[in-house]
């Protein structure tokens, strides 16, 4: 068998895009390479693709990761170079190599690091990382409404420090700072960065804009999935 | 540009954002500062909707293939997304540059069904353009519209400054090298439209003036400007092989209606059904060859990746070459599973050989449109179709392994009596036979028969645009009728809402003073009308009722044969000799054959409008 994984970049536009429409995108693109991908059997073949933990609509990311499995063994310079050539400029492939893994990404990976770049007009860095080290140390508890299989609206409570390995902010420039955090992802899930903001501007922080970056998918030894 | 800060921190709050950012594969970015003429393509509908409309594809690509031009699309924000942009003051952009609309030259709106109308009134406001043509002087993009409700404009006069009737890939750049023109000279919005309405196929309604009789009928048309013509001819592409054709098209990131490479075999259609527009306005028939769509396969599936390829046309069984090309590109696409599909297929031309091959890579439901329930129906609106040549297809199908058949129909047809509407209820009936009447072991599958009814909306240009619709009530009769009839779990039976076609057939068949109810329909709420969910009928009737129109004069009267017709103004090709004698043969069950039988002399093959019919006879 031979498996490809590939990380990849989503910049840019391409933020709006969910997952789902991800994964039809780079199957498209795998043809508009020509690379020979296998397909699965049945009367409604797929090509046999598989991919890491859904990015959040609204984050950008230099750090996802999807896995292909191609009928011959093809220079992997030349994957990265044709798909490169098919892919625009808010997606390319940022490295791949043939993998004998079988376990899959999304149980490989148990961290992701993010960068969120913040704007205010006014905003306390100090204050700011004091509340950090509240959700660090003891934990901020909210709580997330979901739907359950019936359709029906629950809450469930949210401990930050549960998830949270590390959190730190730093000014860059004038009414500019940027925020570094890495998530644990977990079996029970993970925290979402849309969350995060969400308790900094209930705690009063006034932020006017801010993006959100997907650095990196780690292993559970702080490892880049592909390094 | 509009304020792009602005809009990222307000998209996450609507649903499906990409439909509001563009960056699609294979969009086209240009620099401003090198184009001459800036065009939104502008589709009154969700960008779902319009991005899986092929004419937009061509006009896009055509354009942008012109170095000054600069197209870019716009489609109708959701209703999430119009309160996002009235709320924070973002106006309507175009989804390559994220200009405001009112930057641009020209915004072309494609009329594709009437309910969108209310749409583009919408979308307009949204881009801070004024709603009537009048109150947009020369400091504001010129509002063109064309596509197939272009053959009836009149509703949309005070809206639209230019119309384009017929096909336009060729007119479209002569009328933008007449922009630059006029543009180079010192801007002028009349003193274009008064050259641009010498242009064939170009309709400028400010020229015009209607003069009506008591009845309410018109009494005559008036030509107040000597540039204008008296009779608006359609344009048309005489070689349609070597017309404009996009080697690329854009690749929608999100799920959209019809996500698939497009052929198109050729324009117009032979058969003659009388209720049909299209199948009168694009007259006469022209194919591309073989050679011509396969290399248009391969850039499209080169350059989108899609694993679809859509055999598209009137009716693709009638395509000369159907096996010939659908072998081919089987052939081609074997390993990288791209499959076809053959949307509008008649069931006398079925070729099963040809079908059994397209199974092999994915295996799909079978439509077939009889249209009308009993013969005799069917032979009044020209369907051509006998009860042998719909079960017969059926049976072989049943035999191939198929189980699921969708079963097209209308209500309201001409003469239609209920035992004609019942008449659908015996054949779904009949098909049911037909699948367990076969040796038990022939038996596989869980049959599922869908009957689906339309409401009968005549259109202008076809052999009914002088009938009176059926009433919203005769239509829930019908329906309801039916539903009460239809009693078996193996067939299930699904009706449009009348009350959408009736207004359909309002604004289909309305003159002038459709317009003031459109804008006031609009100023009350009234957008996204083909949206069942959002149609609001009663808002409509109201307004009909303030402005003392009333909507069954359009809808629910049959005209006189010599009554002047709002659009008689357009010359579609067809003639109106021609439509008579076609109406006065469906009231008496006569049919017409098929033009590859015998030529029934429709009048594109005198006129030549469109070049020779390749089916005339000289009789």
């Amino acid at each position: 068998m031979c498996k490809i994984i590939s990380k990849y970049s989503k910049t840019g536009n391409l933020k709006y895009i969910s997952h789902l429409d991800v994964l039809r995108f780079i199957q498209r693109s795998v043809k508009r390479a020509n690379i020979r991908a296998k397909y699965s059997e049945g009367f409604n073949p797929h090509m046999k693709t598989s991919f890491g933990f859904p990015l959040s609509l609204g984050n950008e990311s230099i750090g996802e990761y999807f896995e292909l499995e191609v009928h011959e063994k093809i220079d992997i310079n030349d994957f990265i170079n044709n798909m490169n050539n098919v892919l625009p400029k808010e997606m390319k492939i940022l490295k791949a190599e043939y993998t004998e893994n079988t376990e899959s990404i999304m149980s490989r990976c148990a961290f992701v690091e993010y960068l969120i770049n913040i704007e205010y007009d006014e905003l306390d860095i100090d204050k700011l990382n004091e509340f950090f080290e509240e959700m660090l140390a003891t934990g901020v508890i909210y709580k997330r409404k979901k739907k359950n299989k019936k359709n029906k609206i629950v809450e469930k409570e949210i401990n930050t420090c549960d998830y949270i390995k590390y959190l730190k902010a730093k000014n860059t420039s004038d009414n500019k700072a940027c925020i570094e955090v890495v998530f644990l992802t977990t079996e029970t899930g993970s925290m979402k960065t849309d969350e995060f903001m969400k308790l900094i501007e209930d705690k009063g922080f006034n932020i006017t804009y801010f993006t959100m970056m997907k650095m990196e998918s780690l292993d559970k030894n702080m490892k880049p999935i592909l390094e | 540009m509009i304020d792009m800060k602005k809009l990222d921190r307000q998209l996450l709050k609507v649903e499906k954002p990409a439909r509001y950012v563009g960056s699609e594969l294979n969009s086209v970015i240009k620099n401003k500062e090198d184009v001459d003429v800036r065009f939104a393509f502008a589709f009154p509908d969700v960008y779902e909707v319009g991005m899986s409309h092929t004419g937009m594809q061509i006009i896009y690509g055509l354009l942008n293939s012109i170095d000054n031009i600069w197209c870019e699309r716009v489609f109708t924000p959701w209703i999430d997304m119009e309160k996002i942009m009235r709320d924070n003051n973002i106006p309507l952009y175009g989804l390559e540059s994220k200009d405001e609309l009112k930057d641009f030259d020209f915004v072309g709106f494609t009329l594709q069904y009437e309910m969108s109308f209310s749409n583009i009134l919408n979308m307009l406001d949204l881009a801070n353009i004024p709603i009537r043509s009048k109150d947009r002087g020369n400091d504001m993009p010129l509002v063109i519209a064309g596509g197939p409700c272009a053959y009836n404009p009149e509703p949309l006069h005070d809206i639209i400054d230019l119309f384009t009737v017929g096909e336009s890939e060729e007119m479209l750049p002569e009328l933008m090298k007449l922009y630059e023109e006029e543009k180079a000279k010192g801007w002028n919005k009349k003193s274009f439209l008064e050259r641009a309405a010498k242009m064939d196929g170009i309709y400028v309604p400010e020229f015009y003036d209607v003069i009506y009789n008591e009845d309410g009928t018109i009494k005559e048309r008036k030509v107040l400007n000597e540039n204008a013509k008296e009779t608006i001819t359609k344009t048309i592409i005489k070689d349609l092989d070597k017309s404009y054709y996009p080697d690329k098209s854009i690749l929608p990131y999100i799920d959209v209606v019809h996500d698939r490479v497009v052929l198109e075999l050729f324009r117009g259609c032979t058969r003659g059904c009388r209720f049909c527009q299209a199948g009168m306005v694009y007259r006469p028939v022209r194919e591309k060859t073989v050679n011509t769509l396969y290399n248009q396969a391969e850039s499209l599936i080169a350059s989108t990746g899609h694993d679809e390829i859509s055999l598209t046309s009137l009716s693709s069984g009638d395509y000369s070459c159907l096996p010939d090309l659908a072998v081919k590109l089987l052939d081609k696409y074997e390993e990288q599973k791209v499959s076809l599909s053959l949307p509008s297929l008649r069931l006398d031309s079925m070729t099963f050989d040809i079908i059994e091959r397209i199974q092999e890579v994915r295996k799909s439901g079978l439509t077939f449109a009889p249209e009308a329930g009993t013969q005799r129906m069917r032979d009044v609106i020209n369907k051509n179709l006998t009860e042998e040549q719909i079960l017969g297809p059926v049976e072989t199908a049943f035999n191939l392994g198929w189980s699921t058949v969708k079963l097209y129909f209308m209500i309201g047809l001409p003469g239609e009596t209920m035992e004609d509407v019942l008449g659908i209820k015996e054949l779904a009936y009949k098909i049911k036979d037909k699948f367990f009447q076969r040796p038990k072991e022939n038996i596989k599958g869980n049959l599922k028969v869908n009957v689906s009814a339309s409401c009968f909306v005549p259109k202008p240009f076809t052999p009914f645009q002088w009938v009176k619709q059926d009433n919203v009530e005769e239509f829930f009769d019908k329906a309801k009728s039916l539903q009460r009839e239809i009693k078996d779990n193996k067939i299930s039976f699904s009706y449009h809402e009348p009350k959408l076609s009736y207004l359909e057939s309002v604004f289909a068949r309305g003159d002038r003073r459709l317009s003031n109810v459109l804008i006031k329909a609009w100023e009350k709420g009234c957008r996204f009308d083909g949206w069942y969910d959002m149609f609001d009928y009663n808002k409509w009737m109201e307004t009909f009722e303030e402005l003392n129109v009333d909507p069954n004069f359009y809808a629910s009267r049959e005209r006189e044969l010599d009554e002047v017709l709002p659009w008689d103004f357009i010359d579609c090709g067809v003639t109106k000799e021609f439509l008579i004698r076609e109406y006065k043969k469906s009231m008496e069950a006569v049919t017409t054959p098929d033009c590859r039988q015998v030529c029934s002399n429709c009048g594109v093959n005198t006129k030549l409008i469109g070049g020779a019919c390749p089916h005339v006879q000289n009789n």
